[in-house]
C-alpha cells in the first residue's frame, strides 16, 4: 500500500491539482477573493496592534511614517493656509512667548559660556593651545570638553562614489560633502586595487582612516557605504550603531539603491537614520562646582574705576569752568572763551588789563590749580574806573606828596609848579582819564623853586612845554570889538601865570625871552580900519598882560590887519601868542 | 536634480585638467601639472530638461606602458577621451584607452580633440578621423585655452544624460 500509495500520489497529483482548482479556484483566487472580501475587516481589526507591535520590535514604523506626516503636514501647510492657521492661533502667544524665553536663557547661557571661555586662565590656556596645535579654537574646545563626537555622516553611493545625502553637526563648518565622498570612494578603489584580495577572495577595502584630529570610519553595505567623521577617542559602538544604520537603510532603500541612476532625492529622507549616528559623549566634568570668572570680574572692576576716575575729573573740570565764570565780574578782565580741553584741563582765553589783578593770584584764591588751566591771555585798556584808580595810584607812587581822595574825584596835596606840570601831562596820557584839570584842580602849586634840583635838560623840557602851552593860547573878540570877554580875561589870567613861570625859567637856564602879541581882524570893513583894529586888540592884551605883572619889554604887540580865511567867522578875530627865546647875550657879556 | 559621475581618459598631457579647470572655473592655467591619480572637480549644469551636478574624475595621463584604474571607472554616467590634436599618438592611444574601458561598461563617450587654439600637425585626413570617431557619441574639437566648444561640450552631454534618466 505504501508504495502504491505513494505511486498513487505521485499518479494522483494531477487530481489533486484537479481538487485543488475546485477548492481554491485558479492560482487560489477562491481564497484570496474571499479574503479580500473581507480584507477591509481583517486589516483594519488589527491595523493599530500590528503597527505598535512593529514599532516595539524595531522601531521601523516610526521611521517610515515621520516621511510621510512631514508630506502631508507640508501638504496641508501649503494648500490649507487659513485652516492651519486657525488651528495654531490659540497657542502661537504661548509657543512665541516660550521661545522668546529659551532664546533669553540661552543668549544669557552662551554669554556665560564666552565669559568662561574667554576670561578665565582654563579658557585662556585653551586658546593658546588651540593656537599652537593650529585648530580652531572652537574644535579645540570640542575635543577638550568631548570624549568624542561624530562631526559629520555621508551616505554614499558604493558603485558611482555619488553623495547620497549627509548630515554635519556644525552645519557651518561642514566640508564640500560631494568631493569629500567621491575622493573617499577614489581612495577606496585605490586601495581595493593596490592590495590583494583578503582571504574570503572579497575586495580589500577601508575601515577605518585616521588623522591627527578626526578618526573615518568606513561602513560598506553592497550597495551604500556610510561614511563617519568622529573626533576624540572612538568608541567601538559608534562602529556598531554604523553598522546598524547601513544595514536599516539596505532595508529600508533597496529599490532605490538598486536603481540609483543619480537623483538623489529619494534618499533626502533618510535624515532619520543618519541622525542616529551623529553621537557624542562629554567628558565627566571633575569641576562640579562653577569656577567663579575672577578675569571676568577684574576686568570688570577695572573698567568701573577707570569710568568713575574719568567721571570724577570730567566733574573736577566742570567745576572749575563754572568757578571761572565769576572772572567776568573782576575789573578789568574779560573772559572770552573757558572750555574744557581734555578729561583734565580748561582752555582759558581772556583779555585782561595790565593794571587788574594777575590771574594765577585769582585762581590761587579760588584754589584752582594752576595745571588744570591752559591759558591765554591778550592785553587790553580797561576804562572801568576801578581799573582807572589803581592806574591813578600808579602814577602817584611818583608823586609822593599827592594822594586821591577817597571818592576818587580828585587830588590832593602839594607839588612844585615843575612837578605840577608833570603830573599834569602824565594825567594827560593816562587812558581814561577824562578832565586831568578837574583832578588836579585842588592841588596846591608851592612856588618854590626847585630847579637847582633838576638837570638842564629837564629845565629845557619844562621850557619847551610852557612855550607850546602859551603857543596854543589865544584870545578871541567879538566882532569890532577890543574888549576882553570874561572867558578872554581867565586865559589871559593863566597865560599871565605861565608866562610869569617861563620868565623865571628862562632865567635860571640862562635864555631870553620874550612874547609876541598878535592882533588879527575878520575881513569886514577896509583894510586900514581892520589893521588899527588889530593892533588895538593886540594892544588890549598887552596893557592886560602887564596887570597882570609881566614886564613890559618882554612884550610886543602888533596887528597883521584881516587874516583873510573865509568861512573862519569868530576864528580869525583874536589875539595869538608867539613866544621868541635867544640865548641870554646879557648875561654872557 | 541629478547627480552623475564622468571620467576624464587621455594620454600625458592632452589636457584634460585645463579641460576641467575651464569648464568649472573659467579660466586656464598656462602651468602644466600632472595630476597624480586623479583628481576630483564637480559642476553643476543647468539645462531646459533640467540640471545636472557633474562629479568630474579627472584622471591620470596614461600611456601604452601602464594601464589605467579601471575601478575608477565604475559607476561612470560617460567618459570624455581628450586627445590632443598636435600629437598623433594621442590619438592612438586614446583609441586604445577607448576600447579598453568599452571592455567595461557600454557607458556613452565622447572624443573631445583638443588644442584646437594651435595648428593640427597630425596626420589624419578627414574620412581617417571620422571612421576613428564613429564609435563615439559625440566628437567636439575643443580648447581648454580659449575656451573653444567646452561649455557645449559638456551641456551636450548633460542633455544626454538626462534624455538618458528620462527614457
Amino acid at each position: 500500500m505504501p508504495t502504491q500509495g505513494s505511486s498513487n500520489e505521485s499518479e494522483h497529483d494531477p487530481q489533486l491539482d484537479e481538487l485543488r482548482k475546485i477548492l481554491f479556484g485558479e492560482e487560489n483566487q477562491h481564497i484570496t477573493g474571499a479574503i479580500r472580501q473581507d480584507a477591509r475587516q481583517i486589516v483594519s481589526d488589527v491595523f493599530s496592534e500590528a503597527l505598535k507591535d512593529r514599532q516595539d520590535r524595531d522601531g521601523s514604523v516610526k521611521k517610515v511614517m515621520t516621511p510621510l506626516v512631514d508630506k502631508s503636514v507640508e501638504y496641508s501647510v501649503a494648500n490649507r493656509k487659513e485652516q492651519f492657521v486657525g488651528y495654531l492661533y490659540p497657542i502661537v502667544g504661548s509657543v512665541v512667548r516660550k521661545s522668546v524665553t529659551a532664546f533669553l536663557t540661552e543668549f544669557i547661557e552662551r554669554t556665560n559660556q564666552l565669559l568662561e571661555n574667554s576670561l578665565t586662565i582654563k579658557g585662556l590656556t585653551w586658546r593658546v593651545k588651540a593656537r599652537q596645535a593650529g585648530v580652531p579654537y572652537a574644535n579645540y574646545v570640542a575635543s577638550q570638553t568631548f570624549n568624542y563626537r561624530v562631526e559629520q555622516v555621508f551616505l554614499i553611493h558604493r558603485e558611482t562614489g555619488l553623495l547620497l545625502n549627509s548630515l554635519a553637526y556644525n552645519q557651518q563648518s561642514s566640508a564640500d560633502a560631494d568631493l569629500i565622498s567621491s575622493m573617499l570612494t577614489a581612495i577606496n578603489d585605490f586601495v581595493s586595487d593596490s592590495f590583494k584580495p583578503n582571504a574570503d577572495g572579497n575586495e580589500q577595502g577601508l575601515d577605518i582612516v585616521k588623522t591627527d584630529d578626526f578618526t573615518l570610519v568606513l561602513k560598506a553595505g553592497p550597495r551604500a557605504v556610510l561614511v563617519a567623521a568622529v573626533t576624540g577617542n572612538m568608541p567601538q559602538r559608534v562602529a556598531d550603531q554604523l553598522q546598524l544604520t547601513i544595514e536599516e537603510i539596505h532595508t529600508l532603500y533597496e529599490g532605490p539603491l538598486a536603481d540609483f541612476n543619480g537623483d538623489t532625492s529619494a534618499f533626502a529622507d533618510c535624515d532619520q537614520q543618519l541622525t542616529d549616528c551623529l553621537v557624542s559623549e562629554l567628558k565627566d566634568q571633575a569641576t562640579g562646582k562653577k569656577s567663579k570668572p575672577w578675569m571676568a570680574w577684574c576686568i570688570l572692576i577695572l573698567l568701573a574705576c577707570g569710568t568713575s576716575f574719568y567721571a570724577y575729573k570730567l566733574w573736577l573740570v566742570q567745576g572749575y569752568i563754572n568757578q571761572i565764570q565769576a572772572l567776568n565780574q573782576e575789573p578789568g578782565i574779560m573772559l572770552i572763551r573757558a572750555q574744557r580741553d581734555g578729561i583734565q584741563e580748561v582752555k582759558l582765553d581772556i583779555l585782561r588789563d595790565p593794571d587788574a589783578q594777575p590771574i594765577n593770584t585769582w585762581l590761587e584764591a579760588h584754589e584752582i590749580p594752576a595745571e588744570a588751566i591752559s591759558l591765554t591771555e591778550k592785553r587790553f585798556l580797561s576804562l572801568e574806573s576801578q581799573i582807572i584808580h589803581a592806574r591813578l595810584r600808579d602814577l602817584l607812587s611818583n608823586y609822593p606828596g599827592i594822594a586821591l581822595t577817597s571818592d576818587g574825584n580828585t587830588l590832593t596835596g602839594e607839588l612844585t609848579q615843575q612837578q605840577h606840570h608833570a603830573l599834569s601831562a602824565d594825567l594827560a596820557q593816562l587812558p581814561g582819564v577824562t578832565d586831568p584839570q578837574s583832578l588836579l584842580a585842588t592841588i596846591q602849586v608851592s612856588d618854590r623853586p626847585t630847579l637847582a634840583l633838576d638837570t638842564k635838560d629837564s629845565a629845557m623840557t619844562l621850557i619847551k612845554l610852557k612855550i607850546s602851552l602859551i603857543n596854543s593860547t589865544s584870545v578871541e573878540f567879538a566882532s569890532n570889538s577890543t574888549q576882553l570877554s570874561p572867558q578872554a580875561e581867565q586865559s589871559l589870567a593863566s597865560l599871565a601865570s605861565h608866562a610869569k613861570a617861563l620868565l623865571s625859567l628862562a632865567g635860571q637856564a640862562q635864555l631870553d625871552v620874550s612874547f609876541i602879541i598878535i592882533g588879527a581882524s575878520d575881513a569886514k570893513g577896509s583894510q586900514s580900519y581892520n589893521e588899527v583894529l588889530s593892533i588895538k586888540r593886540a594892544q588890549t592884551v598887552r596893557d592886560t598882560l602887564q596887570e597882570y605883572g609881566l614886564p613890559s619889554d618882554k612884550l610886543n604887540a602888533i596887528g597883521i590887519g584881516i587874516i583873510d580865511v573865509p568861512d573862519a567867522g569868530n576864528g580869525a578875530r583874536k589875539v595869538l601868542f608867539n613866544v621868541i627865546t635867544t640865548q641870554a647875550s646879557r648875561s654872557n657879556g | 536634480m541629478i547627480q552623475k559621475k564622468i571620467c576624464l581618459l587621455g594620454a600625458s598631457g592632452v589636457g584634460k585638467t585645463s579641460l576641467i579647470k575651464q569648464f568649472v572655473e573659467g579660466i586656464f592655467s598656462e602651468k602644466y601639472l600632472t595630476s597624480i591619480g586623479v583628481k576630483i572637480d564637480k559642476k553643476q549644469v543647468e539645462c531646459e530638461a533640467g540640471s545636472v551636478q557633474f562629479m568630474l574624475w579627472d584622471i591620470e595621463g596614461i600611456d601604452r606602458y601602464c594601464g589605467f584604474q579601471p575601478k575608477y571607472l565604475r559607476g561612470a554616467g560617460a567618459i570624455i577621451i581628450v586627445v590632443d590634436q598636435t600629437r598623433s599618438q594621442s590619438l592612438i592611444e586614446g583609441i586604445e584607452i577607448f576600447k579598453l574601458a568599452r571592455d567595461m561598461s557600454d557607458i556613452p563617450a565622447i572624443l573631445a580633440i583638443n588644442k584646437s587654439d594651435l595648428d593640427s600637425t597630425w596626420h589624419w585626413d578627414e574620412d581617417e578621423l571620422k571612421e576613428l570617431s564613429a564609435p563615439f557619441s559625440y566628437t567636439f574639437l575643443t580648447s581648454a585655452k580659449t575656451g573653444a566648444n567646452v561649455e557645449l561640450l559638456f551641456s551636450t552631454l548633460a542633455q544626454h544624460l538626462l534624455s538618458e534618466a528620462g527614457s
